[in-house]
């Protein structure tokens, strides 16, 4: 039964790994990996099947499928990032301060997140983004100021954890200020359940990325981004389903990748979710 | 209750009747709801933590289970070199040689310098936890159940370590032990405890003719014999 579980993790570590290292390589690499340019339109060869110059055929513009869904490896990967990162730059420090200094502080923190997790996270990044005008860059801005509160309330959990270990103690006994204890004992313990943990939501942003792309919310036509190719080819989803069905199979295969990595991250460092 | 300087004031009591809340107490670790506390004639019940923290240096704990105290990504150098990082910046090689002093001073070498806590043994992880108190240059050193986790032959040299440091440190010591046979080598007084009260404290060496207390007298005999025959409670 043990033997189990253990191979279970290393191989949804590894599948997982392989997976997002080749979607990272490839959105490095996509300039020089693309056939022909992403974003040439010729209307005589519009909807062609696969063949040897268009290994994946052409959309309804004509244009190279296979090349559109590398570059938009580049955009949604990118972006998930950058989402990923403001997140935590505003979730981390307040979630160390809510579950550090407790009190009225962490009330205070806590109950504005719970506000914020009281919308459902899609409408309310559909609200703001509608708000401030339909754009990749609206759109993350929208995707942060939601999903900041729920990872800010997991790091609050750890730092929580913690703060209880007898080390901690141990560091105010010596007479260290709270700054010097959080800085140099909280954050670097709870960095690694915070990457793992952060490794996990990636999955979730891509897709809800591609999900408010494919509304129309977010990245805008030409620029090839995963969501966006899959509201393109909607009209053609009876006719030609080859067109959904591959940017379709790239969301899943990245969002399985990084769900598996960090599903063997967790396991490995025994991380309660 | 009370210790005075340069004295070595015992404090037994059966396991859970507070004497470890009691050393935090002291310490300032965790607030009182009732007694007072003070330390060299000021009174710091309640202090705050930050008014605390000057006064934290004159005053260290050594842990039962020191492991746990040892921040598990630090290295035993920066374990020891907490208390000196705490006030004022030293050289790397300054702060080095620092460490090294205070391990040696408790029979560590500057081997364990680049280990980590889980890669030392039992015995080694309570001198690290000694020589992190005693990095602070404290007055007073508590010391709760140092060697519960340890074989005899440990208990016996950390024992004379811990006179030893006494000695040459000038240290006051609060000695916290469920371990009764301890008391008359080690102690100049001891206190004894029951469910959170202090019941009564006696001469350390005359613990055995001196007590008042039906308990104290209890907990005496509770001690193991080596000799059956000597035995006081017959099962």
């Amino acid at each position: 039964m043990k033997r189990k579980t253990i191979s279970w993790r290393a191989v949804s570590l590894w599948t997982g790994g392989s997976l997002v290292a080749l979607a990272v390589c490839v959105g490095i690499f996509a300039p020089y990996l693309t056939p022909s340019d992403p974003l040439l339109i010729n209307l005589d060869i519009r909807l062609s099947p696969p063949s040897l110059h268009y290994p994946l055929g052409t959309d309804q513009m004509g244009r190279c499928v296979l090349s559109r869904l590398i570059m938009g490896t580049r955009t949604s990967l990118f972006y998930s990032m950058l989402a990923l990162g403001a997140a935590l730059s505003i979730s981390v420090p307040l979630g160390l301060l809510a579950g550090f200094a407790g009190g009225r502080t962490d009330r205070f923190i806590m109950r504005t997140i719970d506000m914020l997790l009281a919308f459902p996270s899609l409408i309310l990044s559909i609200a703001i983004t509608g708000l401030l005008g339909p754009s990749l860059a609206n759109l993350l801005l929208a995707f942060v100021l939601v999903w900041w509160a729920g990872y800010a309330r997991i790091v609050r959990g750890i730092v929580m954890q913690i703060k209880e270990k007898d080390f901690i103690m141990a560091a105010r006994s010596s007479g260290g200020s709270p700054t010097q204890i959080v800085l140099r004992h909280i954050l670097p313990n709870a960095a690694r359940p915070m990457l793992v943990l952060a490794s996990l939501e990636i999955g979730t942003i891509m897709l809800s990325i591609s999900g408010l792309s494919f509304l129309g919310l977010g990245s805008q036509p030409p620029t090839p981004e995963w969501g966006v190719m899959l509201n393109d080819s909607r009209p053609y989803m009876q006719t030609i389903p080859r067109l959904m069905l591959y940017p379709g199979l790239a969301i899943m295969t990245v969002t399985i990748g990084f769900n598996l990595l960090g599903e063997g991250l967790r396991k490995r460092d025994r991380i309660e979710t | 209750m009370q210790i005075k300087q340069g004295m070595t004031l015992g404090l037994v009591g059966e396991s859970g009747c507070g004497k470890t809340t009691l050393s935090k107490l002291l310490l300032g670790l965790e607030p009182a709801t009732s007694g007072r506390v003070t330390f060299d004639g000021i009174d710091i019940t309640g202090w705050s933590a930050g008014r605390m923290r000057p006064l934290r240096s004159r005053m260290q704990l050594v842990f039962q289970n020191s492991v746990a105290t040892f921040d598990p990504l630090f290295t035993i150098e920066r374990i020891v070199a907490e208390p000196l990082d705490n006030n004022g910046r030293l050289s790397v090689r300054e702060r080095r040689r620092a460490v090294i002093e205070w391990l040696s001073l408790v029979d560590l070498d500057g081997q364990v310098l680049n280990r980590y806590p889980h890669e030392l043994s039992g015995g080694q992880q309570q001198r690290v936890g000694i020589a992190r108190a005693l990095a602070s240059r404290p007055e007073l050193l508590v010391c709760d159940e140092p060697f519960s986790s340890q074989d005899f032959m440990h208990r016996k040299t950390m024992l004379q370590l811990l006179l030893r440091l006494k000695r040459q440190l000038n240290l006051t010591y609060l000695f916290i032990t469920h371990d009764l046979s301890l008391v008359p080598e080690l102690c100049d007084e001891v206190s004894v405890m029951h469910r959170g009260k202090v019941l009564e404290t006696v001469k350390g060496d005359r613990i055995a003719a001196d007590c008042n207390h039906p308990y104290t007298r209890e907990l005496w005999n509770a001690v193991p014999a080596l000799n059956p025959r000597d035995r006081k409670i017959r099962f």
